[in-house]
């Protein structure tokens, strides 16, 4: 019998949701994996070996940038922050995905 | 991107930071799991161990993270190398032969390379290199293109042309310089005000020639930096001073500049004094000056051409006598300096590029063999996750480190090959002394070496990684290696090196052909066992006009034809090959009557002169002792002379006015009393043109003459004695050009056979090469189809059907390849035009012989493989599998 199984993340998909979940504020690696399965109610999960290499693969390409600060209990994190040129991808796949989405709805609901 | 590319510089560069960055970064994650597993009420070992666990891999995190940051791509790299080095060693045989094939195709690409940039590329030494030309009299009609220009020429076309900022004219002067030491013969350049200026020359020392140079008339010299060095010590006092130089105007010259080291132009020369062209013309002087334009700013040369043609037509109008015919033709300075050593230059770095294309296919296919048998491995490496980009990117590494290593080797050849152009290159080539492996040389053999990795690298490394994966695993990567897809490959190769290496050897056929018929022109005269020597009398003590002169010759002939061994000698004031001999307009007498324009080249000979080089005399006499300054003048003119202004008639006992020869009398008027035959007297590439000779006894005008000593032994032995000899009669008169008659005439075709042996160098390392390629290849097949052989004999074929059909196969290959590489050799013989002499560059014997030597040696290399192919033992060839 299959158990029911928590949907894994495409790596464009966790990109994009990183890009997002840093609009609204700088976050380090544990909060944002803390937030995606909270947000999605538990639904997404990601693995750190998912999360990590996709930060720096962000931070590689301009679209996020990190500093070290202190997080809320006074240790040193590493501290990721949205920079304009990851303003503008967030806002180019966002309306990628929502047309993409879209199209897959209407095709399920429909066919 | 820059910022990228910073970051990724910064990555490499504080590698130690970022890891200590990245363990932190996750060993805060770590830490933040531990402490919310403590809160949901976890013991702390439990929340520990949960941590990790829930982490996953962490050193796998920390690869993907450093694969993310692209250091991967540079450790990928280093694997790569080091695999591929591996790789290398493990089959040392395949290395050394790519190493050394490649090594041979760069190095002699970059020797050749090095030579043509110095010639070619390399802006001239002038500041003004750019809006220089040089200007050539021409007639058509007289078949004159590269004449000189008259004084009267000079003083129109300055005194008319607007497109010229300046136009200077020189000439050479040899002289004697004097009172500095022992007196020697310098030789040097007689050039106008506007000389230095035209070529935006400044001077070391001192000045150059200025206006007021023209107004005093004075006479100024400026020494070069050679002369100034070994004659003055490199005493800047010297400026100012006034120097012994033995000229016909005059012998005392105030020294006024002290050019720099690298100045010269267009050959070298030790010292220019300064020529007015202030007196009008007169239309009646000889073609002596040669004369450069510099073109004001935004004037083309075509423009320059166009302005100079009119001129041309209104002065031939004005001065038909001296004029018609004549026009001026504009050359480029590099034309002028390179032309046809440019042309050789493009044809032998095409035919280098050929060779390293050859050896470049050769590799191509010996890695696409190695290649197929890798695919196993390859295969398996692809099974394990190994991307297609990453097994070309291996492939191509491999291949890249051949190249290079090959460049590194070819380097080291290259060196050695531009030594051995030094020692014997031909003096044609400009300035080929000063050649060397240079920065431009290194960054060439850095790009070839790198172009041609890829080339060969990449067709092999595309095709391999394609392989379907299923296929190969299923069928052991045997039967794969027969595919379509490898044999068009390999085929396309092998049919692209015959096309090349016939191309070349068509090239170097022709160049041999043209050589051996240049050895064959007749020269009219006999070179062997000759000596020749130059003496030039110092005017002071000879003055012009003067019968010292005639006694001083006339006793040195005597002295040396007294020598035990020396069986005639003769003397002429222009030596055969050397040159051009003086121009000279003459006028006929009585019945036929010739242009106003005729002209012909005139020599001052001795009267042994025709025996010494045994120039046979076809009718009438030679001149002898007896014809005197007391006696009737006379006159010999050659074959050509007598075809071309007495068609159909006899010569002999006719009279010419030979005129603008100079004092006592301004012309000279004979009897023509003989025909001597024609002698190649401008070099073997060119006719024989219009020559007359006058006897040095009834013309005292020439301060240089070349004695030629016929012996009966090796000439250079005599040259202590003959020394010996002029020696007694004056210690102060120079000798000098001391060779032997057969060197003058090998450094005559130097060029020619310099790229006669370069071109056929190349094509017989071509030959090689691509016999090897086709040798590898069919060896190849028939090792492939042992089995199938096996069967064929089995069902009864005899080795000769063996054999056809090895054979048969190589011989279609060979077959595409000729035909291809025949187009392609029909299509760029224009090019070899004007380094050929005697022989069409289509000449068809030499297409046949190629074709033959090129099918024989292709053939053999496939027959080679064939004869092994009978000799397979069909039990064994069956059981094989």
């Amino acid at each position: 019998m299959k158990r029911p199984k928590k949907a894994d993340l495409l790596q464009g998909t966790l990109e994009l949701l990183v890009l997002r979940l840093l609009r609204s504020g700088q976050l380090h690696g544990w909060d944002i994996m803390q937030r995606i399965q909270l947000v999605s109610g538990e639904v997404l999960s990601v693995t750190p070996g998912a999360l990590y290499p996709s930060l720096h693969r962000l931070e590689e390409r301009g679209l996020i940038e990190a500093e070290w600060g202190s997080s809320e209990n006074n240790r040193r994190a590493k501290i990721y922050k949205l920079t304009a040129a990851g303003r503008k991808q967030l806002e180019a796949e966002r309306a990628t995905w929502e047309l993409f989405s879209g199209a897959v709805d209407a095709i399920l609901r429909d066919a | 991107m820059v910022s990228r590319l910073k970051r990724r510089l910064q990555t490499l560069l504080r590698k130690r930071e970022m890891e200590q960055d990245l363990k932190e970064e996750l060993r805060y994650h770590v830490e933040r799991q531990i402490e919310q597993n403590l809160k949901a009420g976890m013991s702390p070992e439990e929340a520990r161990r949960a941590a990790l666990r829930d982490f996953g891999g962490i050193e796998q995190t920390k690869e993907l993270c450093r694969e993310a940051r692209g250091v991967k791509l540079i450790e990928d790299l280093w694997q790569d190398l080091r695999y591929g080095l591996r790789v290398l060693v493990r089959s040392p045989a395949f290395t050394v032969l790519a190493v050394l094939t490649l090594a041979l195709g760069i190095g002699a690409t970059t020797t050749i390379f090095t030579v043509a940039y110095a010639v070619l590329l390399k802006p001239l030494p002038y500041q003004n290199a750019d809006r220089v030309v040089y200007i050539w009299a021409r007639n058509t009609r007289q078949s004159v293109n590269q004449g000189y220009l008259t004084y009267s020429d000079v003083f129109d076309y300055r005194e008319r042309a607007q497109s010229f900022e300046s136009l200077a004219a020189y000439t050479t002067v040899v002289t004697n310089l004097t009172g500095a030491g022992e007196p020697e013969r310098i030789e040097g350049f007689s050039v106008a005000t506007d000389f230095f200026r035209a070529l935006g020359a400044s001077p070391l020392l001192g000045r150059t020639f200025t206006a007021e140079d023209d107004l005093e008339d004075s006479d100024v010299v400026i020494l070069s930096y050679g002369l100034w060095q070994r004659k003055f010590g490199g005493d800047p006092s010297v400026i100012g001073k006034t120097i012994k130089l033995d000229m016909f105007w005059g012998n005392s010259f105030r020294v006024v500049g002290v050019m720099p080291r690298d100045f010269q132009f267009p050959e070298r020369s030790e010292l220019w004094t300064h020529a007015s062209f202030t007196d009008p013309p007169t239309h009646a002087d000889t073609h002596i000056f040669r004369a450069i334009g510099l073109l004001k700013h935004g004037v083309t040369l075509a423009q320059a051409q166009a302005e100079m043609d009119g001129h041309a037509r209104r002065l031939a109008e004005e001065y038909p006598e001296s004029n018609a015919g004549w026009d001026m033709n504009l050359v480029s300075l590099s034309d002028y300096i390179f032309g046809k050593t440019r042309v050789a230059l493009y044809v032998l770095l095409g035919a280098v590029g050929f060779v390293l294309l050859i050896a470049c296919t050769n590799i191509a296919d010996l890695q696409l063999v190695r290649a197929l048998h890798r695919r196993r491995e390859i295969a398996v490496r692809t099974a394990v996750g190994a991307s297609p980009a990453r097994i070309i990117r291996q492939l191509l590494t491999e291949s890249l480190l051949l190249s290079l290593c090959g460049g590194a080797v070819g380097l080291f050849l290259a060196f050695w090959g531009i030594r051995l152009l030094h020692a014997f290159g031909p003096q044609s080539i400009p300035r080929l002394s000063d050649i060397g492996i240079n920065t431009g040389s290194l960054l060439f053999t850095a790009a070839v070496s790198l172009a041609t990795g890829v080339l060969f690298g990449i067709a092999p490394a595309l095709y391999v990684s394609k392989a379907d994966l299923n296929e190969l695993l299923k069928e052991g990567g045997r039967t794969a290696t027969t595919s379509p897809a490898g044999k068009r490959a390999r085929n396309l190769l092998i049919v692209s090196q015959m096309a090349l290496a016939l191309m070349l050897l068509v090239g170097a056929g022709l160049l041999m052909k043209s050589f051996i018929r240049l050895r064959e022109v007749s020269l009219g005269f006999a070179p062997e066992n000759i000596l020749t020597l130059s003496i030039s009398l110092t005017r002071a003590d000879y003055p012009q006009a003067d019968p010292r002169r005639t006694i001083f010759f006339k006793e040195a002939i005597a002295r040396i034809a007294a020598l035990h061994g020396v069986t005639s000698v003769g003397a002429i004031s222009h030596l055969p090959l050397g040159g051009r001999g003086v121009n000279m307009k003459f006028a006929t007498e009585g019945d036929i009557s010739v242009n106003a324009e005729a002209s012909a080249d005139l020599r001052v000979i001795s009267s042994d002169y025709f025996s010494a080089l045994r120039i046979p005399v076809t009718s009438g006499r030679p001149f002898t002792d007896l014809d005197t300054e007391k006696t009737p003048h006379v006159i010999i003119i050659n074959e050509s002379f007598a075809r071309i202004f007495f068609p159909g008639l006899d010569p002999v006992g006719r009279r010419l006015t030979i005129n603008g020869l100079g004092p006592p009398s301004p012309s000279f008027k004979g009897e023509i009393v003989g025909v001597a035959g024609d002698v190649r007297h401008r070099g073997l590439e060119e006719d024989a043109r219009p020559e007359m000779y006058i006897s040095y006894l009834q013309n005292t005008v020439w301060p240089v003459m070349n004695l030629v000593v016929q012996t009966d032994s090796d000439p250079r032995g005599f040259v202590p004695a003959v020394r010996r000899e002029i020696e007694a009669i004056d210690k102060g008169q120079p000798v000098f050009n001391i060779k032997t008659m057969e060197q003058l005439l090998s450094d005559s075709i130097a060029q020619s056979r310099f790229n006669m042996l370069l071109l056929a160098s190349f094509a017989l390392l071509a030959l090689t090469l691509a016999a090897i390629g086709i040798y590898g290849v069919m060896s190849y097949m028939v090792s492939l189809r042992t089995h199938e052989i096996g069967v064929r004999m089995a069902l009864g074929a005899q080795a000769v059907d063996v054999l056809k059909l090895v054979v048969g196969q190589g011989a279609l290959l060979i077959l595409a390849g000729t035909i291809i590489g025949l187009t392609g050799a029909l299509a760029l013989t224009p090019v070899m035009q004007s380094l050929l002499y005697g022989v069409s560059p289509t000449d068809p014997l030499t297409f046949a012989i190629v074709i033959l030597v090129l099918a024989f040696t292709s053939l053999f290399a496939c027959y080679i493989p064939a004869r092994r192919a009978t000799k397979v033992d069909p039990l064994n060839a069956l059981r094989h599998d």
